[in-house]
């Protein structure tokens, strides 16, 4: 039997619950990557149709036209302008809302004068009854000329009509739903002579828009047939009116809205959560509630995981063979696994409450609410989502401003957002928080290390403002202010989507910044267990002759802790360590505090990993955690290296600097020039430097 | 003067009349804010900015500097 | 030198290699597909 594959493509407005139908459709069995070349997310699934049928579904970004704003949006358009594209489809689902039918078929009708077969899907349709409304599905499919699955995917009804219809694509009209070409008539004459072999549509679009398309030189198309921006635009408005004309005729007889049963919980809600003053209490007290809770609820399964890391470390050292691997294995790959895995449980309840927040479609009432005085600070009210999801990791957050119109606001939100906490900082703040702030309560309610917590992310909020501030006078460059924002009906998020998407964000951490951070324990452990032959191979010896020439009496397990030490220091890591040991002394820290500084520079948390494999390489007791071996280092007077003031002083040198190289990475990417990446790094670093000094020398 | 949709008072509605096509982003348009719709203003943010309206069937919010760019007249329907 | 020796460098090796590769090696994009494509 023969084995065929039926490539579709997913494409709707946003807010049409797209990525539902794409999660029902596909279940696990989905694959993030990126467009090449740009970091536009790309999620391919597949989904079987029939025996021996099978469909690959690509989820294309939302967009609300074919006329691009953006390069997620822009994705959309090359796609299906390119033939030749390796996805380009056999069949667009078009994805619509029931509520919001009239505005999202604007979009199908356009994809459907590219003249590729085209189903529709009108989603939320379990939400009719509440709203009143009724369609004559065979009059829509006869007007529209395609075929119509009506779906929930939230109730899962109706998948398989989509599933069937991909199935017989082959049988669904390509013609086009309306003739948009007599906007201009005498113009697209013209046009259509010029290019007789083309499709009308598709010259127009590649006019109006910044698309590469194959076979026809673009400078061609747009020299004879340019017009002012102006004349364009005017086109277009024309063109979306004689769509809707065409939309609000076939809605007229198709669709009927019995208004007396319509309820409008979005009106109610809304009065609510943008209130002048509930809304911004409402807003504040579930940031708090967020905050709170990750320290509380993660602190179990993290310490769980600290110390079952622990007890793997001890077991393999006992029961492999002795020697160098058993060695690397024991102090430098365990060590390092488990500081990848402890992140685990907070970047999951970070994802989680993000993502709860963007599927109700609570996040927009932020934007709203915030927009006027995020204004003042040079930023738009959008900027509050990449403020937000700042928390989580600055590279997606980074990226989701590109919705913002303006780009002197946008790059603002780019340069300041590596200030907010991100999940990255939270294990070296919890590490650090429960050794210098006490475990108690105060106020019977607030716990103080959860308050700390709070604290140091206001403090990264405050510093992303201030900043912001700043950069609002440095930057002198005007450009339009458009700021447009859909106001969503209020959903209760789908437990499958905020699943599957807690998933996917915390599977790309962990194999992503997870092999770094396991390289990085590898190699470190190499240099703190090598030395030099003259003083780290002689170590032994060299200690137990100090010991002798003391002539005190010292028993053999401290001569053993100290032949460890020496070792250490005198390893290539403590060479290392100690030549840059001025540089960070003055901040309170010593030469392995400085080690995991510097490498927290691939990413911040390295830290915690890093001092975990300089405590275990060479210590003969394994069975202590993390935390335990850095509250019992200290310094040669006897006193905690791990003090208030060191602690301070580090805290606020991981709230400040860019330690990041993938958000510097990004931030090139975004902002496509070097310049703003390098100000970022040096910078908010310096400033960190100096906060951190200040702080040590203040408090010691 | 002519009435923009940054005169709606909170609850009221008014009837697209023109907009200035430079100086509002396409993406508006094709939402449908276009001459003819019906257009209501639900909500005004605190400090007075950005306003929130309904028009083809859209819930957007939009900044006064936009809304001033679009004309408008009142319904002349006894409400 | 013995086996667990080898070993050590052996691991060492590809983790300076995966760093290198990960923060320099990527200078040469592929010219028709990401890395992500499932074409290879």
């Amino acid at each position: 039997m023969t084995h065929k594959t039926i490539k579709v493509a997913l494409i709707g407005n946003p807010n049409t619950g797209k990525t539902s139908v794409f999660n029902q459709l596909t279940g696990l069995r989905q694959q993030v990557g990126n467009y090449p070349g740009i970091t536009v997310e790309k999620k391919i699934g597949s989904c079987k149709l029939s025996e021996n049928v099978k469909a690959t579904i690509l989820d294309l970004p939302g967009t609300y036209s074919l006329n691009a704003s953006s390069i997620d949006e822009n994705v959309v358009i090359e796609l299906l302008m390119n033939k030749n594209d390796e996805y380009f489809p056999d069949v667009a689902v078009v994805v619509t809302e029931v509520e919001n039918l009239k505005r999202n078929l604007l979009l199908f009708t356009q994809i459907k004068d590219l003249e590729i077969p085209t189903i529709l899907v009108i989603n939320m349709s379990d939400r009719m009854a509440k709203k009143g409304i009724d369609l004559d599905i065979p009059f829509l499919e006869k007007e529209l000329k395609t075929k119509i699955a009506l779906v929930s995917s939230r109730k899962n009804i109706g998948i398989d009509s989509i599933k069937n219809l991909i199935l017989n694509y082959e049988s669904l009209s390509t013609e086009p739903c309306l003739n948009a070409s007599v906007i201009d008539v005498d113009y697209f004459d013209k046009l259509r002579r010029a290019f007789p072999n083309q499709l009308l549509y598709k010259l127009w679009l590649v006019i109006t828009q910044d698309v590469n398309f194959l076979n026809l030189d673009r400078n061609e198309v747009q020299s004879n047939f340019t017009k002012s921006k102006t004349e364009l635009k005017r086109l277009q408005q024309k063109e979306t009116i004689k769509r809707y004309q065409f939309i609000n005729d076939t809605l007229k007889i198709g669709q009927k809205i019995d208004v007396s049963k319509a309820t409008d919980i979005r009106a109610k809600l809304d009065r609510v959560l943008t209130h002048k003053f509930f809304g911004y209490v409402i807003f504040f007290g579930i940031l708090m509630l967020i905050f709170q809770s990750i320290f509380n609820w993660s602190s179990v399964p993290m310490d769980f995981i600290d110390e079952t890391f622990t007890s793997l470390a001890s077991y393999a050292k006992s029961h492999l063979p002795a020697g160098e691997f058993t060695n690397l294995i024991a102090e430098g790959i365990i060590p390092g696994i488990g500081g990848i895995v402890i992140f685990v449980p907070q970047i999951a309840f970070l994802f989680l409450f993000i993502s709860v927040l963007e599927e109700s479609g609570y996040m927009s009432r932020v934007v709203f609410l915030m927009d006027k005085i995020m204004r003042r600070y040079g930023l738009s009210g959008k900027s509050v989502v990449p403020l937000i999801s700042g928390t989580a990791c600055a590279i997606p957050a980074i990226m989701s401003a590109r919705n913002i119109e303006n780009w002197k606001e946008r790059l603002i939100t780019i340069l300041v957002t590596p200030f907010t906490t991100c999940s990255a900082r939270l294990p070296v703040y919890a590490i650090l928080i429960s050794l210098i702030i006490p475990d108690e309560k105060i106020l019977g309610f607030f716990n103080l290390q959860g308050l700390t917590l709070m604290v140091l992310y206001l403090l990264g909020f405050f510093m992303a403002i201030v900043s912001a501030i700043i950069l609002n006078k440095v930057l002198q460059f005007k450009s339009k202010s458009y700021f447009v924002v859909e106001m969503p009906s209020y959903k209760i998020p789908m437990f499958k989507n905020v699943g599957i998407n807690v998933l996917e964000k915390t599977k790309a951490f962990v194999f992503g910044a997870g092999k770094i951070i396991l390289a990085i324990s590898i190699i470190l452990w190499f240099l703190g267990s090598h030395g030099p032959k003259e003083t780290f191979g002689n170590a032994q010896q060299i200690v137990e002759n100090e010991v002798y020439s003391s002539k005190l009496k010292i028993n053999p397990s401290v001569i053993e802790d100290n032949v460890a030490a020496y070792k250490l220091e005198n390893s290539y890591i403590g060479i290392i360590g100690r030549s840059i040991e001025p540089v960070i002394k003055p901040l309170g820290y010593d030469w392995k505090i400085g080690i995991a500084v510097v490498t927290s520079f691939a990413a911040r948390e390295v830290f915690v990993g890093t001092l975990a494999t300089i405590y275990s390489v060479g210590n003969s007791d394994d069975e202590t955690t993390i935390k335990n071996k850095m509250a019992a280092e200290i310094k040669p007077d006897g006193t905690k290296i791990f003090n208030f003031a060191t602690g301070v002083s580090l805290l606020l040198f991981y709230a400040f600097a860019m330690q990041c190289i993938s958000t510097l990475a990004i931030v090139k990417k975004e902002t496509n020039s070097w310049k703003w990446p390098i100000i970022q790094l040096i910078f908010m670093s310096g400033f960190a430097y100096l906060v951190a000094l200040s702080a040590y020398q203040i408090l010691k | 003067m002519k009435l923009t949709l940054a005169q709606l008072k909170k609850g009221q509605k008014g009837i697209i009349a023109d907009v200035n096509i430079d100086e509002i982003p396409l993406k508006l348009l094709e939402m449908g804010c276009l001459p003819g719709n019906v257009v209501e203003l639900v909500q005004i943010a605190p400090f007075g900015d950005p306003l929130y309206f309904i028009f083809n069937d859209s819930h957007v919010a939009i900044r006064l500097e936009t809304a001033k760019e679009i004309e408008i007249t009142l319904e002349n329907t006894t409400n | 030198m013995n086996i667990q020796e080898i070993l050590v460098y052996v691991v060492l090796v590809i983790a300076v290699a995966f760093l290198y590769q990960k923060f320099f090696g990527k200078k040469k994009p592929k010219k028709d597909c990401g890395d992500d494509c499932g074409c290879h």
